[in-house]
């Protein structure tokens, strides 16, 4: 009996281990067809990732990915900051590529939902919340004389009339009633073809608070080159023209999307073997992504 | 005629030197660009690799501590490396090598690190950083192709059990936090 029990306890061992060492390396392969560069948190026993992930505006997304020891046998936990989480497509011969695949067309289906949250952000006063949370629907606008209106965005339709509510302080409930009842009044000329704040305005009859002194700058201005880490070249007199200058070469590739100084990247693509070289143009891959970028050496 | 002189001169001088940036120049932006990964902050590349300058004016040379992961033979051992970066990064790796004695099949009896993202497969996009994290995963799952003339990945291919003794063992006496 106790043989018996000591026997079966040592193969159950054993089995665990053969199984823990053949997870380990399956998830290290898969890490590696995915490239360590988007890894932004690692568990130590490789059961957690945190990925960082640029969508096709250059918004930045985290998505967290938790396996368990069964893996692939059944599905990783994911989570990030969306509205809304995809339904996991997985079977047994899934990756951890997969994941990340839907995860980016998760986000592309959402873009035309952000793209009317930013609209909202930079065109109007919205109060409250410094950097709203990727995943909230909700926006309260500043509708002047204290009032808020409360608009929320249905994710699978962005552009449609959006459910509100409208709040105020009660020596304003005048003006607060006066919106309630032009909202009712005029929503039916709400319009896909208008942006957002422009339909607000349109319904409401009046022109609404502009964000306070939110100068917001071009989003091109703060990309920094992915191989030196800065926005412009160093000031120097053996750069010539290209002194002080911005990124200049964006890789093609949308999923990745990082910017260069055509100078820093024909510096790395010269510094591998695999680069090759036609006329003044250099060939080779992206060294984030690994497509094919082409850059041109100018000399001057 | 003096003066005709020197502009010629000065245009050789440029044009000789407007194909290629000099080394000085290189190396400033690698400076930059480690100083910034020195100060990257992230929760859990805290609790794995703890990494300081021997020499504060020195971006070029770091040490760290990489933490054995849970639940593998180098878990509880505190293992340090020594971090030399070239002037040319990060168009060319980081070498890092072991302080400590490991008993791993990726690393040689005086410390040296044999993976690809150190040699072959670098990339610029990499980081000091996720390099480290590397290794810290490395520890917990040797890659392929092993050290044939390392004992270490011989007995990890022949004897899993024996091999994982030594490994705790090593640990226990040379990896104490």
């Amino acid at each position: 009996m106790m043989n018996v029990s000591g026997e079966c306890v040592g193969r159950e061992r054993c089995e665990e281990l053969a199984k823990s060492s053949s997870f380990y390396r399956k998830v290290y392969s898969e890490i590696e067809e995915i490239g360590w560069e988007p890894i932004r948190r690692l568990g130590g026993d490789l059961t957690f990732f945190s990925f960082h992930i640029l969508d096709k505006k250059g918004r930045a997304h985290n998505l967290e990915i938790q396996l368990n020891r069964d893996y692939p046998n059944s599905p990783p936990s994911v989570s990030a900051d969306v509205p809304y989480m995809f339904t996991l497509e997985w079977s047994t011969s899934s990756r951890l590529k997969d994941v990340m695949h839907q995860f980016q067309k998760h986000l592309d289906y959402l873009q035309e939902f952000w793209s009317v949250l930013d609209n909202i952000d930079k065109s109007l006063c919205v109060v409250d919340v410094k950097q709203p949370a990727r995943a909230s629907a909700i926006r309260r606008i500043d509708a002047g004389n204290d009032c808020i209106i409360i608009v929320h965005i249905d994710f699978k339709d962005p552009k449609s009339l959006p459910e509100s509510r409208f709040i105020g302080p009660v020596p304003s409930a005048t003006h607060m009633n006066n919106l309630h009842m032009l909202w009712r009044r005029n929503c039916k000329r709400w319009s896909n073809e208008r942006s957002f704040p422009e339909n607000l305005e349109c319904i409401l009859g009046t022109e609404l608070p502009k964000p306070l002194g939110l100068q917001v700058e071009d989003d091109q201005q703060q990309v920094e080159c992915g191989i030196c880490y800065a926005q412009f070249l160093p000031t120097d007199e053996e750069l010539g023209a290209r002194s002080g200058t911005r990124t200049d070469y964006t890789c093609e590739n949308i999923s990745c999307n990082k910017s260069f100084h055509s100078l820093c990247l024909t510096d790395w693509l010269r510094s591998i073997t695999t680069t090759r070289q036609s006329f003044d143009v250099l060939f080779g891959n992206c060294p984030y992504c690994s497509d094919p970028v082409a850059v041109k050496t100018s000399n001057k | 005629m003096m003066c005709f002189q020197n502009f010629k001169v000065r245009k050789f001088f440029t044009s000789r030197n407007s194909g290629k940036v000099s080394p000085d120049t290189v190396s400033k932006s690698a400076e930059n660009r480690l100083w910034k990964e020195f100060q990257e902050k992230d929760d859990v590349l805290k609790i794995h690799v703890r990494s300081w300058l021997p020499s504060p004016e020195n971006i070029f040379r770091w040490e760290a501590t990489v933490n054995g992961p849970v639940g593998c033979p180098y878990e509880k051992g505190v293992f340090t490396v020594s971090v030399h970066i070239p002037p040319k990064y990060p168009y060319e790796p980081p070498k890092i090598t072991f302080k400590t004695k490991i008993f791993h099949p990726n690393i040689s009896e005086i410390g040296e690190i044999f993976v690809d993202i150190l040699g072959s497969r670098w990339s610029s996009a990499l980081t000091i950083n996720l390099v480290l994290l590397s290794i810290c995963s490395i520890l917990s799952n040797p890659v392929e192709p092993l050290l044939v003339s390392n004992h270490a990945a011989r007995l990890y291919q022949k004897d899993r059990k024996a091999y994982e003794k030594v490994a705790r063992e090593w640990t226990l006496k040379y990896a104490k936090g």
